[in-house]
């Protein structure tokens, strides 16, 4: 079983984490300190706890707005679609190290579903910056994931 | 949902049999992350005929590979080293064994999980001697690596990264699904891959240490 203390982010006690590689210098958001904020009609919100536990599952449908606030302070605002679907993209080495790539929030609309796929790292390479969106687009599905939370 | 947790396991037996989720096999081994290292080597002066063996000291000397002068050459023998042992993982190679390398998965993976090779574990470039390839090898990756989760490879006379489930692994773009397609995600299930990696003719010498990375999604 991994400690959830991985080498790239152990000792990470800032807002952003620098990993040395042999050819670059990624830089990533700290995974502890970014998380969603949901909000509901009734004025209710409700923080994400962080991308390893992310605490979606718990929360309850109906939201009227969705945002991710990232460890370096920026807040994105996810446009209102009829339902949301956050995927967190990473990679784990054997070696126990990790990267968090994006956060792909699948968003659905009438006929077909919206991706925001929300940049966590940036490098010497990638032309994407942290907290830069990529738009995608996938369709329908034939059935429709449980964690999917809909909104108002 | 949360994180899934992986646990990263090898076959030492040689009997071409699965690790199961649940009860998991005497004869697999699982590896310590941060501690082991997957090493490629044999084949060079004194092992030709009788490799190291079932275990070996991963200290003092250390059986070197050759760099072929005629044709391509897989090198013969994979260990994974833990501490200071090493452990031959006998099925491993180019062959139509099964069950050699495993990733054991508990929770739920969204899609499929991916098996990547990168330079480091920053996980962004892919310049290393043995992933860059060189012209005769098509300059693809020198690591040849396929999904075994639903079946043996194939063999005519002999799978490579260019077959259905295979990949001369390097970066995103050339990896190996692991999962039997299609896959809509992996619950509580153990995946399985083989590998092995030909050294070219006009190879240069290098040690490597890239890595073997695992992409995967999650709620």
């Amino acid at each position: 079983m991994f400690d959830k203390n991985l080498p790239n982010f152990k000792h990470i006690d800032e807002q952003s984490g620098k990993i040395y590689g042999a050819h670059n210098k990624v830089v990533s958001i700290n995974p502890y300190f970014t998380y969603f904020i949901a909000q509901y009609p009734n004025g209710l919100i409700i923080n994400g706890k962080n991308l390893f536990q992310t605490g979606w599952e718990e929360l309850p449908q109906g939201l009227s707005k969705l945002s991710y606030k990232l460890s370096t302070g920026l807040v994105i605002d996810i446009p209102k679609f009829k339902a949301y679907l956050p995927l967190i993209e990473c990679s784990l080495g054997i070696d126990g190290s990790r990267v968090f790539h994006s956060i792909n929030v699948k968003c659905l609309e009438e006929n077909s579903i919206l991706i925001w796929k929300i940049i966590l790292k940036q490098d010497n390479i990638s032309k994407f910056r942290i907290g830069d969106v990529v738009l995608g687009r996938e369709v329908l599905y034939s059935f429709m994931n449980k964690s999917w939370k809909y909104t108002s | 949902m949360a994180e899934p947790i992986l646990t990263f396991v090898y076959n030492h037996g040689a009997s071409d049999e699965p690790y199961d989720f649940y009860t998991g096999h005497p004869n697999w081994r699982e590896i310590t992350p941060g501690i082991d290292t997957i090493i490629f080597l044999g084949g060079g002066i004194g092992d030709v005929d009788v490799g190291l063996g079932s275990t070996t000291l991963a200290s003092g000397t250390r059986s070197p590979t050759i760099r072929p002068s005629v044709t391509s050459y897989v090198i013969p023998y994979t260990y994974v080293e833990s501490g200071s042992t090493m452990y031959w993982v006998p099925l491993a190679g180019h062959n139509t064994n099964r069950y050699i390398f495993g990733v054991s998965i508990s929770g739920t993976i969204e899609g499929d999980l991916y098996l990547e090779a990168w330079d480091d574990n920053s996980f962004s470039s892919y310049t290393l001697p043995v992933l860059s390839g060189t012209s005769n090898s098509s300059n693809e990756s020198y690591v040849n690596a396929i999904r075994t989760t639903n079946q043996s490879p194939p063999w005519h006379p002999g799978w490579n990264g260019s077959d259905t489930g295979a990949a001369y692994l390097r970066g995103q773009a050339d990896r190996v699904s692991l999962g039997t397609p299609p896959v809509s995600y992996l619950t509580n299930t153990v995946v399985f891959w083989n590998m092995y990696v030909r050294l070219e003719t006009d190879s240069s010498t290098f040690h490597n240490l890239p890595i073997f990375g695992f992409r995967y999604l999650y709620i």
